[in-house]
């Protein structure tokens, strides 16, 4: 079973649970509020606008109680993917480097954007090709990946990199439209491919994907990244 | 006692800016050549409780560290600590 977090205004957790549905993969969805996480074969932290995205994207969603749950299922090994909003959650709350601000645009991005794997040692991407390269949809406007020079280098360098841009559509550092954290356990990304295929049925990429977060099992998913 | 603190947020020098440059695009267009650079951030005013001046600064600070700001991509600044009567 998969957790899916929700805050005041998540908006995609619906999207995430029919996906995983598809992979025959039952999910359960947990509130902001809670304050112990249940044994769960991974988390995932879906799309929207939680709180309002006031102050900054996820700031505030960072400091509600699940986050603390969140955070510990992580350091144990627990696979944990923010998608879009869940990945500025991420950022936010430091299980993730960097920062995600507004698009440098400058406008809201909505459409199908071409992505290439950069690393298959993910939570997200182990049934992946690295190289390999697809359409997910996106639709955000605070895509654009920001991080000082030492942490781009250091992300590039322990090849956390996990999605970049064929054509970067916000102004991203690199390219980047995913990163993991350097056990591969934490990922976080701006493409939505719980909406790929338009409803229509997955298409193969996107199963592989979401595939991937169900396809080792939690404790182990730092070591195998490895 | 009760204190008004201002702090300001800003982008961190080296950051990339997109609202600033917007904005920055849109005075161009408005004619005003004059403009070299527009730089767009947040301000705050917090008012709470602390036993003094410093303690409203100090206690701004921390909330500013944590919260006001995302000390990866911004700098803050207390602009003003006020006493409220």
């Amino acid at each position: 079973m998969i957790g899916i977090v929700v805050f005041p205004g998540s908006n995609c957790e619906f999207d995430v649970e029919s996906a995983f549905r598809e992979l025959g993969e039952v999910s359960q969805f947990v509130s902001h509020r809670e304050r112990e996480l249940g044994d769960y074969r991974a988390i995932i932290i879906p799309g929207g606008f939680s709180y309002g995205d006031y102050l900054r994207s996820g700031a505030i969603a960072r400091f509600s109680p699940i986050m603390d749950a969140v955070s510990r299922y992580a350091d144990n090994g627990g696979k944990v993917v923010g998608i879009c909003n869940g990945f500025q959650v991420l950022t936010e709350a430091g299980l993730l480097p960097g920062a995600l601000q507004r698009n440098a645009g400058p406008k809201f991005v909505c459409g199908e954007v071409r992505v290439r794997v950069g690393t298959t040692r993910s939570a997200l991407t182990n049934l992946m090709v690295e190289g390999e390269e697809f359409s997910l949809p996106i639709n955000h406007f605070e895509g654009n990946y920001t991080a000082d020079h030492a942490t781009l280098e250091d992300l590039e360098e322990h090849h956390q990199v996990v999605l970049r841009y064929v054509q970067n559509p916000n102004g991203s550092a690199n390219d980047i439209a995913g990163i993991r954290n350097r056990e591969g356990n934490v990922v976080g990304l701006m493409p939505h491919p719980e909406r790929a295929g338009l409803g229509f049925g997955l298409p193969d990429h996107a199963r592989r994907m979401l595939g991937s977060v169900l396809a080792i099992d939690s404790v182990s998913a730092a070591k195998v990244a490895h | 006692m009760k204190y008004r603190i201002s702090v300001r947020v800003m982008p961190k020098a080296g950051i990339s800016d997109p609202e600033g440059k917007a904005i920055h695009d849109a005075a161009l267009q408005l004619g005003y050549g004059e403009v070299v650079q527009v730089h767009a951030g947040r301000s705050f005013e917090v008012e709470g409780e602390y036993d003094s001046k410093d303690a409203a600064e100090n206690g701004a600070e921390k909330l500013a560290e944590r919260l006001l700001a995302n000390p990866v991509i911004q700098t803050y600044e207390i602009v003003a600590v006020e006493e409220l009567r």
